[in-house]
C-alpha cells in the first residue's frame, strides 16, 4: 500500500494541489476542487476592496478543517516584497505554510533563484513552513532543502502555458538527490502531465490554470485525481524497462504451421 | 522637572557590578552629555534608596531627568523625575501612578510595547539589543524590534543592551530616540568623555 | 464636540479618518470583519488581538489584505 504525503508533519491522502485562480465562477472553483480530491488548496494574498469591504470572501466558501490553506506569496517582485506577504498571510489564515514566489517579470513569470533563496532563509527562519516554487534546478533545490524548506516546488513549464513539463531531466535530477517532497508546479496542461510527473518519482503535483479553465473544470477536476493516481500507482508497480528490440507477447513454442 | 531631551543619552546605574554609586562621576557624565539617570538598585533597602536618591536629586536638578527604577510610591518620595516600571506591570496604568511621575516602561517584546500606549507611557526602553554585560543570558533582539517598534509607536524609544561607542549610531539609525547605558560609561577611563561621545554618535543627520 | 481628522493612507489611498482611533476602532468604521482581513501600519503586520492596541497618528499608512483566488 503507498505511502501517503507528508509536509512538515502533516498526512495527506492525495498527491494533487489545486489553485483557486481563474475560476469561471465560485461554483465551479469549489466543485471542480471537491471533484479532484486535492486537500491543499492555493490562495493569493490581495488588497481589500474598500468600496465594498463586504464584498464574497473566499475563505467564506471552503471547509478549512477539511482542506489545508497555502497562501501564496504571488504578486511579489523581491524577497522583501515576499517576505511582507507571507507575514499578512500567516495573520490572515493562522498557518504557518506558505507558497513562496518571488517573481520579478510579467511575461514570463520565472521566479527569481536569489530572491527566493533570501526570502526562504529569512522565513524558515521565522518560523514558516515554507514551499518554494522555482525552476527546476537541481542546486537551488538542494540549497532550499538545506535551508528548511518543507517541500521544493520546481515548475513543469511557465505558468498558465499548457506547455506541460518541459523540465522532465531536471525535474529527475531533482527527484534523485531530495529528501523532502518534490511538488511539480506550473505548466501542466493534462492528467497525463500529472501522471508522468509521478511515474518519475514526484512526491504531488500542483494544477491551477488545467483545471479552472478547462472547457469542464468539474470533469477535468476529476480527470487529474485519477491520473495524480495512475501515475503514482505506476510508480508503486514498477514499470517494465524500455527495450531496443521487440519482444513477442505471445509464447514463440508451438506454433501452428500451414 | 526637565523636558525629555531629543536624542536621549540615559545612564543607568549598576552598583552591584561597579561597586558603591560613585556620585563625582555621575556628575561628570552629565557634564559629558547625559540626559537622564536612572537609579535601578532592586537590592538597596528602602532608607538606603532614599539616602541615594536625595543625592541624586541634587545633581541631576535642573541638569538632566532623575528616574527610579522600581515603586512608583518611592519614586515620588524621592522626588524623582519619573519611575520606570519592568515589563511585568505592564498591567499598572497611568492612573496607578502618582501624578507628576513620567512614566518609562521596560519592554523585550512587541506585544508588551503596543499595550505601552494604551496604559500610559512616556517613554520606553527597548532591548536587549546587543549582548549586554548586566543580561548575558538573554539572546539580543537586535535592531529589527527598535525599527519595528518605532513604525507603529508615537512614544520615544530608547535602546538598550551593549550599546557602546561602535554600535550607538545604529540604534539612531534604526528609529530610537536614543539609549541607555551602563557599562560603557561605568567602567569608561574617563566616563566624561566616553559620555561626550556617546552623546555625539546620538546625533546623526 | 467638534473632532480632529487625520490624514491617513489606506491601502494606497488618502482617506480622512477621526483623530484618535485605534486600529479596531477604524475597522469597525468601515464595517469590516476583521476576522477575514490582515493588517500592517507603516509595514508592520499587527496581530489581531492586539488592534485595539493600536493607535492610528496623521501620516499612517495602512494595509487591510484579503484571500483570494490564486495558485
Amino acid at each position: 500500500m503507498s505511502e501517503p504525503l507528508k509536509i512538515a508533519g502533516k498526512v495527506f491522502s492525495s498527491r494533487l494541489m489545486v489553485g483557486t485562480g481563474k475560476h469561471r465562477s465560485n461554483t465551479e472553483m469549489v466543485e471542480s476542487i471537491a471533484a479532484s480530491g486535492a486537500q491543499i488548496v492555493t490562495v493569493a494574498i490581495r488588497r481589500l476592496n474598500l468600496d465594498n469591504p463586504k464584498e464574497g470572501n473566499i475563505l467564506d466558501l471552503f471547509d478549512w478543517e477539511k482542506y489545508t490553506i497555502l497562501p501564496n506569496t504571488a504578486g511579489c517582485k523581491t524577497a522583501e516584497e515576499a517576505i511582507f506577504v507571507a507575514n499578512l498571510a500567516r495573520e490572515l489564515t493562522g498557518s504557518n505554510w506558505l507558497k513562496l514566489e518571488v517573481i520579478p517579470e510579467g511575461s514570463h513569470l520565472m521566479p527569481d533563484p536569489v530572491g527566493t533563496y533570501e526570502a526562504a532563509k529569512h522565513l524558515v527562519n521565522e518560523g514558516f513552513t515554507v514551499l518554494p516554487y522555482i525552476h527546476a534546478d537541481p542546486v537551488l533545490a538542494q540549497m532550499l532543502e538545506q535551508l528548511g524548506c518543507a517541500t521544493v516546488m520546481p515548475l513543469g513549464s511557465c505558468i498558465g502555458s499548457g506547455q506541460g513539463i518541459q523540465t522532465l531531466e531536471e525535474i529527475k535530477l531533482i527527484i534523485q538527490n531530495a529528501n523532502v517532497p518534490v511538488v511539480v508546479d506550473a505548466g501542466l496542461a493534462t492528467p497525463s502531465d500529472a501522471a508522468i510527473a509521478m511515474e518519475i518519482g514526484a512526491d504531488a503535483v500542483l494544477v491551477n490554470t488545467a483545471i479552472a479553465e478547462a472547457d469542464e473544470p468539474v470533469l477535468m477536476g476529476e480527470a487529474f485525481k485519477l491520473g495524480v493516481e495512475a501515475g503514482r500507482k505506476c510508480l508503486m508497480a514498477g514499470r517494465i524497462k524500455a527495450k531496443s528490440t521487440a519482444s513477442a507477447s505471445s509464447s514463440t513454442k508451438d506454433i501452428v504451421s500451414a | 522637572m526637565e523636558t525629555f531631551a531629543n536624542p536621549c543619552l540615559t545612564l543607568l546605574t549598576d552598583s552591584t557590578r561597579y561597586g558603591e554609586l560613585d556620585f563625582d562621576l555621575i556628575e561628570g557624565a552629565i557634564e559629558g552629555g547625559v540626559d537622564m539617570i536612572q537609579l535601578r538598585e532592586p537590592a538597596f533597602t528602602e532608607s538606603k534608596v532614599i539616602k541615594t536618591g536625595n543625592l541624586i536629586k541634587e545633581i541631576t536638578k535642573n541638569k538632566a531627568l532623575f528616574i527610579f527604577n522600581g515603586n512608583p510610591k518611592i519614586a515620588h518620595k524621592i522626588n524623582a523625575d519619573g519611575v520606570q516600571l519592568p515589563e511585568s506591570r505592564i498591567d499598572t496604568v497611568a492612573a496607578d501612578i502618582p501624578k507628576g511621575l513620567l512614566i518609562g516602561r521596560s519592554i523585550h517584546s512587541k506585544t508588551t510595547a503596543l499595550k505601552s500606549e494604551k496604559a500610559g507611557t512616556d517613554f520606553l526602553i527597548a532591548g536587549t539589543l546587543f549582548k549586554s554585560n548586566s543580561h548575558l543570558e538573554i539572546d539580543p533582539s537586535g535592531l529589527s524590534l527598535i525599527s519595528t517598534l518605532c513604525k507603529v509607536l508615537r512614544t520615544p524609544i530608547l535602546g538598550i543592551g551593549g550599546i557602546n561607542a561602535d554600535n550607538a549610531e545604529s540604534v539612531i539609525k534604526a528609529g530610537a530616540h536614543g539609549i541607555a547605558v551602563i557599562s560603557s560609561i561605568w567602567s569608561a577611563s574617563n566616563p566624561k568623555d566616553a559620555a561626550k561621545t556617546l552623546k555625539q554618535k546620538l546625533v546623526v543627520n | 464636540m467638534e473632532t480632529k481628522t487625520i490624514n491617513i493612507k489606506i491601502n494606497g489611498k488618502n482617506k480622512q479618518i477621526n483623530s484618535c482611533m485605534t486600529i479596531a476602532e477604524l475597522m469597525t468604521k468601515l464595517d469590516i470583519n476583521i476576522k477575514l482581513i490582515a493588517i500592517a501600519l507603516n509595514g508592520v503586520v499587527i496581530r489581531r488581538l492586539d488592534l485595539d492596541k493600536v493607535q492610528i497618528y496623521p501620516k499612517d499608512e495602512i494595509e487591510i489584505v484579503r484571500a483570494v483566488g490564486g495558485g
